[in-house]
């Protein structure tokens, strides 16, 4: 009974607080209410939705001759670029995987949580690791991200390598389990594929197939 | 692997906070009528929503880091960083007085776009909407205006702006709740 009166007046506030109106003391009820009422944030997470798809019904309107130039020309290069950074084809080639990722269904996380996370992941940059074989020959790249989902994207690059590498992830507690295949072409290939475990648990990357001799990279 | 595949909103994020001026270009190319658009439906002055729409893809390149897929869209958050440069420029143009018709009038009219995926349950929803109602929504919500400031403007008490607020943006939120189910 208590409950449900009070569901009933945080909910009359409910609109007030998505679209940003609600009093300092009126805010402040609602949220000591949604901490324990699942019912409420969820109505609330409906009313800011609305609230912000409103602005996408703005007509789109194409804009002066020259907009996008002349912004382009204003762009300063970023204040620190991560020197892990491959060429531009590996760059590009993330990218696509980074869209595939994103459009499978995975929770892509652009970015880190917040501000401050985002500024630890500059701060340390990517893992990267030589893929070898045995006799200790480069056959490629891994490259390990720990935020959120985890990644890992591998290039191969070996000269007379073709077919097909199974990828298989060697976590710390020493399990071993198959996560894919690189197909390799003319020396060449690329793929990627989100973690499910956090990427400080990774220990090695194993390939072996018919691509070519067995390589492996080695984390942490 | 063939770089022809359409880019997700997403990626070209997270090329653009990895400093990408390819991912930058791309975005700017994909976005840069919706922030038009919106800037131009917010301020009435093409020269100052060219203005505005400029400052908010140099706010997106720069802050491409802080974008939270959790809590928005992409286009959401570019679209409420356009907002608020816009909302800005006019109250610091005290000489272009808002005028939320225009951009009420704008949020209802339908869209030729045919690669538009904008929200138009919420179109119909806020046609549906009486004006009285619509239009402290909109200030409320595209403007950021309190509920004082409504009052004023539109010269009810300010009851009666909370509540038409309120009720508007409950029957918008009915209009997600037949959608969406
Ligand atoms: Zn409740």
């Amino acid at each position: 009974m208590d409950d449900r009166s009070g569901c009933a007046e945080i909910g009359e506030l409910l609109p007030d607080v998505a679209a940003g109106v609600a009093a300092g003391d009126e805010r402040a009820r609602v949220f000591a209410h949604l901490g324990g009422c699942p019912a409420c944030r969820r109505e609330l997470a409906a009313l800011s939705h609305v609230a912000d798809e409103l602005l996408t019904l703005a007509p789109a309107v194409t804009p002066p001759a020259g907009f996008a130039a002349s912004l382009m020309r204003r762009l300063a290069p970023p204040p620190r670029r991560r020197r892990w950074w491959p060429g531009r084809a590996a760059r590009v080639a993330l990218t696509v995987l980074l869209a595939a990722v994103a459009g499978s269904g995975a929770t892509m996380r652009a970015t880190a949580d917040d501000r401050r996370e985002a500024h630890h992941c500059r701060e340390r940059p990517l893992a990267e690791r030589a893929l070898a074989a045995a006799d200790g020959t480069a056959g490629g790249r891994a490259f390990g991200y720990g935020g959120s989902p985890p990644w890992l994207f591998l290039t191969v690059a070996l000269p007379a390598a073709g077919g097909v590498y199974d990828v298989h992830l060697v976590t710390r507690d020493g399990r071993s389990r198959a996560i894919g295949a690189v197909p390799v072409s003319a020396g060449g290939g690329s793929w990627g594929v989100a973690l499910d475990v956090p990427f400080d648990q990774v220990a090695e990357v194993r390939l072996a197939g018919s691509a070519g001799p067995p390589l492996a990279a080695a984390f942490g | 692997m063939t770089f022809a595949v359409a880019l997700s909103d997403e990626s070209l994020i997270v090329g653009m906070a990895l400093g990408d001026t390819d991912a930058m270009a791309a975005f700017v190319r994909r976005f840069q009528a919706r922030v038009f658009g919106l800037a131009l439906s917010v301020v009435g002055d093409p020269g100052l929503a060219e203005e505005v729409a400029q400052d908010a893809f140099m706010r997106a390149w720069r802050h491409a880091g802080d974008y939270d897929p959790r809590r928005a869209r992409v286009v959401t958050w570019l679209l409420t960083i356009t907002r608020n440069l816009a909302v800005d420029a006019i109250r610091l143009r005290r000489d272009r007085p808002v005028d939320p018709q225009r951009l009420l009038v704008a949020l209802r009219e339908e869209m030729d776009d045919p690669g538009y995926d904008g929200a138009e349950w919420l179109r119909a929803g806020l046609r549906e909407l009486p004006t009285d109602q619509a239009r402290p929504v909109v200030l409320a919500v595209a403007y950021g205006w309190t509920a004082k400031e409504i009052a004023e403007l539109e010269g009810i008490p300010l009851g009666t702006a909370k509540t038409r607020i309120r009720r508007g943006l409950a029957r918008l939120r009915q209009a997600l709740g037949v959608t969406d189910g």
